[in-house]
């Protein structure tokens, strides 16, 4: 009996620390509940008012808040689209002497804030942009975002990237999913719902990305190989010779580019825009051509003939944000038997024409595609293949009754 | 009674889903006019439901023709959508957005490479109503745009056309067809100091004098003659636009110099060309070594167990060595030849300095290692053994005062052997490292013919 009454007094010790703990996590709960991820109330816990924390579960009012003024005009008295309950913002410029540029956030009544978002700076000095952030955490669920998107009225974000950096917001190129708009005046939630607000989001982040994408053009210039090479195809041995580890950093070394190289025997390439598909041709995505002795083969050309070709010629819809393919594409790859199979066509429908001795022009072609049609091209390059002489040359890396490429292709379409 | 209902419905459906795909934009719009319209989103829950405040829409029309729908999202934001094909458009967009009025309303909707459309919203005139479910919006705008992309094969042939003629105005006017062109010229971007098999590519433009003193470049140079304008015939490098690399193969060299040569297209007697001497100072390596064991798999078939894979031996190599004068310079410079007499492939042909470092590796592969072993066994796999290192035999020619040849011939190390399942048991064996291979040196007449 008694092991029983300590184990019952226990259990309901924890019953009343958890529903202290429930009082306690009202902080932060706004953002929370709409983002459904962000996991705010430890921290409100560690930094909010215990005592208050009863009262602001039913909603504090920060009415007051609204006779303050600030530079910004965003102090006041918000409301939440999907959780209509007061909460405050407060813009604070300056903190100890410093210039700080926060968004305090309140919804309970309590001296220090139960959020300190992090204004932005750039660009709001450059674009305008009232965007505020705060890393809770490192994970993507940690990460709390608002955008003004009109006097009195921000859009919450979440986004799906994890950190890089506590002192920046999350890429431009992140996805940012608007989960709850918050307003001053409640009548404003007649024009701005969420996708409205999502609509006005993605256009304040078109002109960053605009911005930021001349900036980083301006970065990629510092580098030769882009600089001598956009709107055109770099080829190499491999495609070890064209990866790099960083994003915007392409800093393979020209000198591992090739103009010539044996027919059948590896090749890979990679191509660099002038700007990217997404900016230069929106809602298109890639196609490559393959034009050598007169022939033509078009990837998804190729793609609508047969089910063969669907199976094998996945379409292009990567990259297009990015001045240059993350991964370099091959036409043949013999260390690991992965080929193209537009460029595998290009080599049965031209196989009579080869001779061995002779040097011929591949023209590569990389097209920004929209609707079945190729729209215009977005890089270009033309490297030589020999078909080396000899038993054990291209004929053999063409031909060979069970490995040639060829031989693969026809083997297959045969089936 | 009842088959001739079914084949009047099949009848009308046939001709209802002939003419929705039939019509442009343009023929539908002609029912439709700015305005408020009455915006139907759709929910979580996949149903559609109406937005409290009407969309403003205004319509750009050129004639008949409709090149713009001005959609006020909300009343507030501009999306300005922009016909696919002017003159016979099946959407307008905006972005990633497409805009389609079908029968009469709109669809604002995604489109993906699937030829697939994913509804985001339904705009339907002023007082009118909406009562269709997604899947059925989805469908139907995908089949009316899929329909209309097929219709659209004139006005996107004129697209094609007006695109043509502007490409081929700008050809002409930057081409050398046609103009009175005093000569030709071939004008270097940059030359690396260092000329030799690898080396860094030698950057080329072509200017052109025409009669009347104007100067035309190729593009590279900041012009833009086409460089479809030039028959290029170069010698020693690679046949390409832009920029030259050296040939790998010493006998495409055979005069030890790169000969840049161009002939416009348009007049034959106008020709140009830059000949570079080659330096022959870059340090070469060459690979020949066996495969490892871990890519043994791709070279034959292998069952795989806990023991690691055996590596594969390295070729053997004969590499001949003849010393000649270069023949523009008259400096000393090795002809070699490198022939792979497993395979009985010619691997290379190089022309270098006698001090110029010539690598050649024709290792061992190291052997996979073990894996962990098995529950019922005590011990981890055996790594593979590594693979014997090639025999080399270098053939020097008497003329043959100095060469620089370094030959890694290594076996391969053995792989390491797995772990036991359990700690209590024993790693299993490491793998034998492969032999050595032999380098033999002999001095006898080379004959190389390149």
């Amino acid at each position: 009996m008694k092991k029983q009454t300590v184990f019952t007094a226990i259990l309901s010790a924890f019953l009343m620390i958890g529903i202290s703990n429930t009082a306690n996590a009202q902080f932060g709960k706004k953002l929370k509940a709409a983002s459904g991820a962000i996991k705010l109330g430890k921290k409100a816990k560690k930094s909010s008012n215990k005592s208050s924390s009863r009262k602001s579960k039913g909603g504090s009012s920060f009415s007051s808040f609204n006779s303050e003024t600030d530079e910004m005009s965003i102090t006041g008295e918000y409301f939440g689209l999907k959780d209509s309950r007061a909460f405050g913002f407060r813009f604070v410029k300056e903190a100890e002497g410093k210039i700080v540029n926060e968004l305090h956030y309140w919804e309970k009544k309590a001296e220090e804030p139960q959020l300190k978002l992090q204004l932005k700076e750039s660009y709001f000095t450059k674009h305008q942009v009232k965007l505020f952030f705060k890393w809770l955490s490192a994970s993507a669920s940690g990460y709390v975002e608002i955008i003004e998107v009109s006097p009195g009225v921000f859009a919450q974000i979440k986004s799906d990237r994890t950190i890089n950096n506590y002192d920046s917001p999350v890429p431009l190129d992140a996805t940012r999913t608007v989960v709850d708009v918050m307003a001053k005046n409640k009548l404003d939630f007649d024009t701005w719902d969420i996708e409205t607000a999502q609509a006005k989001v993605d256009m304040i982040l078109t002109t960053l990305k605009s911005a930021n994408s001349d900036k980083v053009k301006k970065k990629l210039m510092r580098f030769e190989v882009y600089k001598n090479y956009k709107g055109k195809i770099a080829f190499a041995k491999g495609t070890n010779y064209l990866r790099n580890q960083k994003s915007n950093q392409p800093t393979e070394k020209e000198t591992n580019f090739v103009t010539k190289r044996e027919l059948g025997a590896t090749l890979a390439f990679k191509p660099y825009f002038e700007q990217p598909l997404a900016a230069s041709h929106p809602g298109s995505w890639f196609n490559i051509t393959y034009e050598m002795l007169g022939e033509k083969t078009d990837r998804e050309v190729l793609r609508k003939s047969s089910t063969k070709f669907s199976k094998n010629i996945p379409q292009i819809d990567k990259d297009q944000e990015k001045f240059y393919f993350w991964y370099p594409k091959v036409t043949v790859n013999t260390s690991n038997n992965i080929a193209d199979y537009a460029f595998l066509e290009l080599l049965r429908k031209t196989q009579d024409n080869l001779k061995a001795g002779q040097t011929y022009d591949l023209k590569v072609t990389v097209w920004a595609f929209k609707d079945g049609e190729n729209i215009d091209p977005v890089a270009t390059g033309t490297v030589q293949l020999e078909y080396t002489p000899g038993e054990n040359g291209t004929k053999k890396l063409l031909f060979d009754p069970i490995k040639g490429w060829i031989t693969v292709l026809e083997d297959y379409l045969d089936e | 009674m009842k088959p001739l209902t079914i084949i009047v419905t099949l009848f009308l459906l046939f001709v209802s889903t002939v003419l929705l795909g039939q019509e442009s934009q343009n023929e539908i719009l002609k029912n439709f006019a700015s305005g408020q319209y009455n915006v139907y989103k759709l929910n979580s829950k996949k149903k559609f439901e109406k937005v409290k405040k009407a969309w403003p829409i205004e319509f750009t029309k050129n004639g008949s023709n409709v090149s713009k729908v001005l959609v006020k999202r909300a009343g507030i934001l501009d999306e300005l959508f922009q016909a696919d094909i002017p003159g016979y458009p099946a959407y307008f967009a905006f972005k990633n957005f497409r805009l389609s009025f079908i029968k009469d309303y709109a669809v604002y909707y995604e489109w993906n490479g699937k030829q697939q459309a994913k509804t985001k919203y339904v705009l339907v005139k002023s007082g009118g109503s909406f009562n269709e479910n997604f899947e059925s919006i989805n469908k139907d705008v995908a089949t009316y745009a899929i329909a209309t992309f097929k219709n659209q094969t004139g006005a996107r042939a004129n697209v094609k056309e007006a695109k043509a003629e502007l490409a081929e105005a700008e050809r002409k006017g930057n081409s050398l067809e046609d103009k009175s062109v005093l000569k030709i010229e071939i004008q270097l971007v940059s030359k690396p100091s260092i000329i030799s098999h690898f080396s860094e590519a030698i950057k080329y433009g072509v200017v052109a004098t025409l009669k009347d003193g104007n100067i035309l470049k190729t593009p590279n140079l900041g012009g833009k003659i086409p460089w479809d304008d030039f028959i290029l015939s170069h010698e020693g490098a690679s046949n390409t636009i832009d920029e030259v690399r050296v040939d790998e193969n010493a006998a495409n060299i055979p005069n030890d110099m790169i000969k840049l040569k161009i002939t416009s297209k348009y007049h034959n007697s106008l020709k140009a060309s830059k000949s570079i001497n080659t330096t022959n100072n870059l340090s070469i390596q060459v690979n020949q070594n066996g495969f490892w064991g871990w890519e043994r798999h791709k070279y034959m078939t292998v069952f795989q167990g806990v023991d690691g894979q055996h590596a594969g031996r390295a070729d053997n190599l004969v590499v001949k060595v003849k010393t000649v004068s270069h023949k523009q310079t008259g400096v000393k410079i090795n002809k070699i030849q490198i022939y792979n007499t497993t395979d009985d492939k010619l691997v290379a042909q190089y022309k270098l300095l006698p001090s110029t470092e010539l690598i050649i590796n024709a290792k061992g592969g190291q052997g996979d290692s073990g894996k962990k072993g098995r529950k019922s066994e005590n011990k981890g796999g055996n790594g593979g053994n590594g693979g014997a290192g090639g025999k080399v035999t270098i053939i020097k020619d008497p003329s043959v005062s100095k060469c620089n040849i370094t030959i890694n011939n290594n076996g391969g190390r053995g792989g390491n052997g797995g772990a036991p399942y359990y700690s209590s048991g024993i790693k299993g064996n490491s793998g034998v490292s492969g032999d050595n291979g032999k380098i033999s040196n002999q001095v006898k007449t080379v004959t190389l013919n390149f």
